[in-house]
Parts: C-alpha cells; sequence; structure tokens
C-alpha cells in the first residue's frame, strides 16, 4: 500500500445471508486509488459494486479482508467510530433521493458540518461557497423538490463535501440523469477534482462518466476483473 | 442548518393531519385527566369547606329521648324543631353531662348550646342561640360583618343576623327585646352577623347563662358541641361517648361529610379510569404515527445516516417529534379539561355540596352555607396534566425512535 493511497482495499470478502442461503457479493477484492483520482467501478448490476463502495463509505463491514480509507482500517471501526468516519473521511452521492426533504438546499449541504458541531457562522459561509462551487447558490433557500434531479445531485456533492473527506463515494450518480446533465455532472467532477485535488470513487455502468475517469475498474461476479487507464477504456469495457 | 426543533416542526407541518390526529388523541386523554383531577380536588375541598363551616363541632350531642325519628340523613328530627318552621323545646341536656364529656380522652373542648325560638320585639320569630362564649369560639367562629362577637358570659350581649338586623333597623347600639313564654329580657346588640343564607340570619345569639334564665332551662343544654383533638378518632369519642350515655344521641357531621367525599370519590375513580383508557389510546395513536413516520422517511435516516449522523442524533430526532406531539396535545388538553371542568363539576358536585349545606342549616349554629362549586384548577394539577401528556409522548416515541436510530444505514438506503 503506497503513502499516496487513499483508499486500499485488501482480500474483501463479503457474504450476505438470508437464513440458509448465502449469497456472496464479494469474493476477495483488492484495489486501490490513488490521492487526487478520480476512479470508476464499471460492471453490470450485482456484480457487486454498490457492496464494494458501501464497505468503503463505512456502511457496511466486511466479513474478512482490510480496508484502509486515508490510513485508518474501516474493518477494525466499531459502530460510534464508523459514525465518525463517514461524518469525516468520506462524502456520499447516491443515485436518487439524497437530499432530506424537510430541509433547504442550503441547510441540507450544512447537515454534515452541524452533526460535526461545526459553528452556525462558519458552517453557513462554507455552505454557501459549497453552492457557488456547484453553481446552485441561487437555490440556497429552496427546497430539494423545487430543485431537477441533475441539480439535486450537485447539491449532493456539494454536501459531501462539506467536511472535507479524503474521498468522495458516488454510487450510480447519473443513473437517473439525461445525457446533458451527466455530461454536466461529471464536469463538475472533474472541475472539483482539478480544483480541491478530490478524490472521487464511483460506481457506474455508464461509459460516459467512466471516460472521464483517470482509472476504471472492472468488477464482475464479486471479483474486480481488471484495471485499466482511459485510454484502455474500450478494451475494458469488451467494446 | 436550523434547530433541531425546527426540523421536527417542519416534519409535523409537513403531515398536518395526521399530527393533528394524533394531537388531538392526546388532548383528549389530557382533558379529561385535568378535569379529573380538578373535580376530585375541587370535590374535597367543598367537603372541606362544608365541615368547617357546618359548626366546627366533630360530634354533636343531643338528647335521645327527645329524638322522634332520626331518618333525614341521620339528623334528630327534634333538631329540626328549633329550624323556624318548629316551636318548643324537648327534653334538654343537663350540663352535668357536659362535664362529664368534658374529660372523656380524646375530647378536646365540649360547648354546651341551647336553641330555642323566641320573639323579638314582639314582632320577629327568630332562632336564638346561647352560647358559652369560651368554649364555643374555641369550636366555631361566627363571621362578624360590624362589632363584635360577644364579649362576656354575663353581660346582656346580643349578635344579630345581617338580614334581620337590616329587615328590623336594627345596628351595632340598638337594644332589642327577646321574649320566650312570659319573659322576656333586654340585649343590646354588640356586633352583626352574617352567613349568606338570609333564613339563617333570622337568629340572635346571646350567652348561654342568660338564654337559660330567659327560658327557665338553668343548669340545661339543648345540644352540646364536640371539638376531638385528633381529627381522625372522631369516631372512636363518638362510640365512647354513646357508650357512657347510651340515652343520648351521638351525631358525627364529619361522618355526613365523609360519606359525601366517598361518592365523589367513586366517581373520580370512575373518571379516572376514564382518563386513562383515553390516554392510553393516545399513546398507542402517537407510537402509530411515529411508528409510521420511522417507516416513511427510512431513506431519509439512511441518508442521515450515511452522511455520519450518530444514532444518539436519528433517536433524538424522533423522540422530539413525539415530544412535541405529547406538548401540543398537553396545551390544546389544558384547555379543553378547563372547559370539560366547568361543564361536569355543577353536576357532579351539585348532589355532594348541596347535601351537605341541608345538613349545616340543621346543625346548632347560623352557618355560612354558600359553599363555593366553583373548581379550582391548581397550578399542581396543570402541571400534572401537562408533564402527563409529554410524557406520554416520550413513552411512545422511544420505540419508533429507537427503531430509527439502530436501523442499519445499508438496509435504510435501499429504501426508495
Amino acid at each position: 500500500m503506497s503513502r499516496e493511497d487513499a483508499v486500499t482495499v485488501k482480500n474483501v470478502v463479503k457474504v450476505y445471508r438470508y437464513g440458509k442461503l448465502a449469497y456472496e457479493a464479494l469474493r476477495g477484492v483488492t484495489m486501490s486509488v490513488g490521492r487526487g483520482e478520480v476512479a470508476c467501478i464499471v460492471g453490470p448490476s450485482g456484480s457487486g459494486k454498490t457492496t464494494l463502495l458501501n464497505i468503503i463509505g463505512g456502511l457496511d463491514k466486511p466479513d474478512t479482508g482490510a480496508v484502509i480509507v486515508d490510513g485508518v482500517d474501516v474493518a477494525k471501526l466499531s459502530e460510534a467510530e464508523l459514525t465518525r468516519f463517514r461524518l469525516f473521511k468520506v462524502g456520499y452521492v447516491f443515485q436518487l433521493y439524497n437530499l432530506i426533504p424537510t430541509l433547504t438546499v442550503l441547510e441540507n449541504v450544512e447537515l454534515p458540518m452541524y452533526l460535526a458541531g461545526v459553528s452556525k457562522e462558519v458552517r453557513r459561509k462554507r455552505a454557501v461557497e459549497l453552492l457557488e462551487m456547484v453553481g446552485l447558490e441561487r437555490y440556497a433557500d429552496k427546497t430539494p423538490d423545487m430543485l431537477s434531479g441533475g441539480e439535486q445531485q450537485r447539491v449532493a456533492i456539494a454536501r459531501a463535501l462539506a467536511n472535507n473527506p479524503a474521498v468522495v463515494l458516488m454510487d450510480e450518480p447519473t443513473g437517473a440523469l439525461d445525457t446533458e446533465n451527466t455530461r454536466k455532472l461529471m464536469t463538475l467532477v472533474k472541475k472539483l477534482n482539478r480544483e480541491l485535488g478530490q478524490t472521487f470513487i464511483i460506481a457506474t455502468h455508464d461509459v460516459s462518466v467512466a471516460r472521464e475517469c483517470t482509472k476504471i475498474f472492472t468488477i464482475r461476479d464479486g471479483k474486480i476483473e481488471g484495471v485499466y487507464s482511459p485510454a484502455e477504456l474500450s478494451k475494458a469495457l469488451h467494446i | 442548518m436550523v434547530g433541531i426543533l425546527a426540523v421536527v416542526w417542519r416534519n409535523l407541518r409537513k403531515r398536518r393531519l395526521r399530527t393533528a390526529l394524533t394531537v388531538a388523541g392526546i388532548a383528549i386523554g389530557v382533558g379529561l385527566m385535568l378535569s379529573l383531577l380538578t373535580l376530585s380536588a375541587t370535590g374535597s375541598r367543598s367537603t372541606t369547606e362544608v365541615i368547617r363551616r357546618l359548626t366546627g363541632a366533630d360530634i354533636i350531642v343531643y338528647n335521645a329521648s327527645r329524638v322522634l325519628f332520626g331518618r333525614e340523613m341521620g339528623v334528630p328530627m327534634q333538631r329540626a324543631q328549633q329550624l323556624p318552621g318548629f316551636a318548643g323545646f324537648g327534653n334538654l341536656i343537663d350540663l352535668s353531662v357536659y362535664s362529664a364529656l368534658a374529660s372523656i380522652p380524646g375530647v378536646s373542648v365540649a360547648s354546651p348550646v341551647i336553641s330555642f325560638r323566641a320573639l323579638l320585639n314582639s314582632t320577629t320569630t327568630v332562632v336564638v342561640y346561647g352560647v358559652d362564649l369560651s368554649t364555643y369560639t374555641a369550636i366555631s367562629s361566627v363571621e362578624v360583618v360590624d362589632g363584635s362577637f360577644l364579649s362576656s358570659d354575663s353581660l346582656s350581649q346580643a349578635v344579630v343576623g345581617k338580614s334581620l338586623a337590616e329587615d328590623l333597623g336594627i345596628s351595632v347600639g340598638s337594644s332589642i327585646e327577646l321574649s320566650y313564654g312570659n319573659s322576656t329580657q333586654v340585649f343590646s346588640v354588640v356586633g352583626v352577623f352574617q352567613t349568606g343564607e338570609r333564613f339563617q340570619e333570622y337568629a340572635v345569639y346571646i350567652p348561654l347563662s342568660l338564654a337559660q334564665s330567659l327560658t327557665g332551662n338553668l343548669d340545661k343544654a339543648s345540644q352540646i358541641l364536640v371539638k376531638c383533638s385528633d381529627p381522625n378518632a372522631v369516631q372512636d369519642v363518638a362510640q365512647a361517648i354513646q357508650s357512657l350515655f347510651p340515652e343520648l344521641a351521638v351525631f358525627t357531621p364529619t361522618a355526613m361529610v365523609q360519606r359525601t367525599q366517598q361518592a365523589v370519590n367513586t366517581m373520580t375513580t370512575f373518571f379516572a379510569s376514564v382518563g386513562g383508557v383515553a390516554l392510553v389510546a393516545g399513546l398507542f395513536g402517537v407510537m402509530n404515527t411515529m411508528a409510521m413516520a420511522v417507516a416513511e422517511r427510512t431513506r431519509e435516516i439512511g441518508i442521515m445516516k450515511a452522511v455520519g449522523a450518530s444514532k444518539w442524533f436519528v433517536l433524538k430526532l424522533f423522540l422530539l417529534e413525539s415530544t412535541v406531539i405529547g406538548a401540543m396535545g398537553s396545551a390544546i388538553g389544558l384547555v379543553l379539561g378547563v372547559a370539560l371542568t366547568y361543564v361536569i363539576a355543577p353536576l357532579l358536585l351539585q348532589t355532594g355540596a348541596t347535601r351537605a349545606i341541608g345538613l349545616a342549616g340543621m346543625l346548632g349554629r347560623a352557618t355560612t352555607s354558600t359553599v363555593t362549586l366553583q373548581p379550582i384548577i391548581t397550578p399542581e394539577n396543570i402541571v400534572l396534566a401537562l408533564v402527563l401528556g409529554v410524557v406520554v409522548g416520550v413513552v411512545a416515541g422511544i420505540y419508533p425512535a429507537y427503531r430509527a436510530a439502530r436501523m442499519r444505514p445499508v438496509e435504510a438506503l435501499r429504501y426508495v
């Protein structure tokens, strides 16, 4: 594991059990993502993308293996430590319904800072800056339902950045977006990556998303098939 | 980010009808509880009031040979003969009984009273109470509105009722003439008393000795008022008196009032059960509402946890929501309870209190019979009712909030 790695995953196995049935979601995944990379995990549905992302993000625990995020082995954290880990080390963006409907756009961005105990003045100022960064400051006092899907995803990104996480994890962030909004979202991701050096890991099966990444992992049946550079993309995607 | 309470409020407002219905459930419970607490307090207060205003005596002793029939609430009928509309004396109690009574253990004070009907200024029939000043004032108090009460056991002083004084133009300093049979005596009016009941104010207090000489009943009394040193030992003392003097009628006004109190208590208990059931129903209502809220907001809980919200934060969020429901229910229930109290109170209390008032009129004294039926909503009861509603809110919220708090984020996020 390199000191420069934001995320290192080693031999991670995750088995889901439903009564007598066992489903191996991850069968020994090993991968690493360097700081400042925009990595993506590409694979068909059911391949284990979301499970892998959830384990990296401290939402789920691996059965065996190690997950080191920003120097911390997530697999060894207690539940309370995991809560703090999620608060400070990672930012999350999901496919849909990322925002709390009863909070305004600004409040949604403030939420992680509120939970972290940041003072009102500081967090408000930063939330406005983050909204400016994603180009939605004019919607600060609107509720999420007044925003388009693409706009909501950008607010979710602003929120993910609130506590300066080591990595932002995005699970099918463009799954519900049209081509134009997908393009806008990826432009934003690249801009944030360039300007802030922010690391991203994106689970997707959208080629246009994968094309914009610096490192592409393919996953199938709970195993990493290969790691590719953008240039190797067509090979990676078997096209 | 606004305060957590503002968020709670927004969530409640978002589901306005459901919130309103749930709040109504609590409000009904709290309202019923408050009104019954108030009624119970009012009931016992008015009962106490009645006791206090009766005679101050715990026990009243009569000559049983005069008792014709003790039908009416256990009051010896011969007492009624001394009320307006009746005339004459029956047999009296010898004052030797009085000395014996005073030495019975548990008796704090005994006071002989002689009461009879007399003619005032040859025109008006009044009830005259001859009282032994020192012992009478130790047991009973007369509300003197002008002048003062009797100051001597031997001076020809009189205290007259307010209605009587007004009707006949008598005032402090006036002289009045009291006639009984063939004897007549002049008294100077030293005070005016009031009871609030006109018929009771057609009465005159004079010293016992003068009443005895006026009626020719030296060393006699028509009744003896007894005050016990321990209010809880009244029945024991009454039994002791009865066994010592089997020929006397021993009457305990407090026992009568206690029976009334029991009736009030029974009704209170009934209302308490109704209120309790309503509150429990309200509690289930809140639980149901909160369980629905948690289920509906599963996704939201998942997001919050993914973003870094602790178990405690999620618990707090939902628990506060049910607490606010409870608090709103309490506030509305408070208003409801007050309204309910004023509607039910007269119905519930009339029976008990008016019986006691009727009783008061028959005892050896002109008493104040106007017993306040006004319900008293005490700050304690208000606080209790409010606390009850909030507690129900909290208790009802615990389980749903706990479920929300322990929800696993991965599973919560799967819910869309």
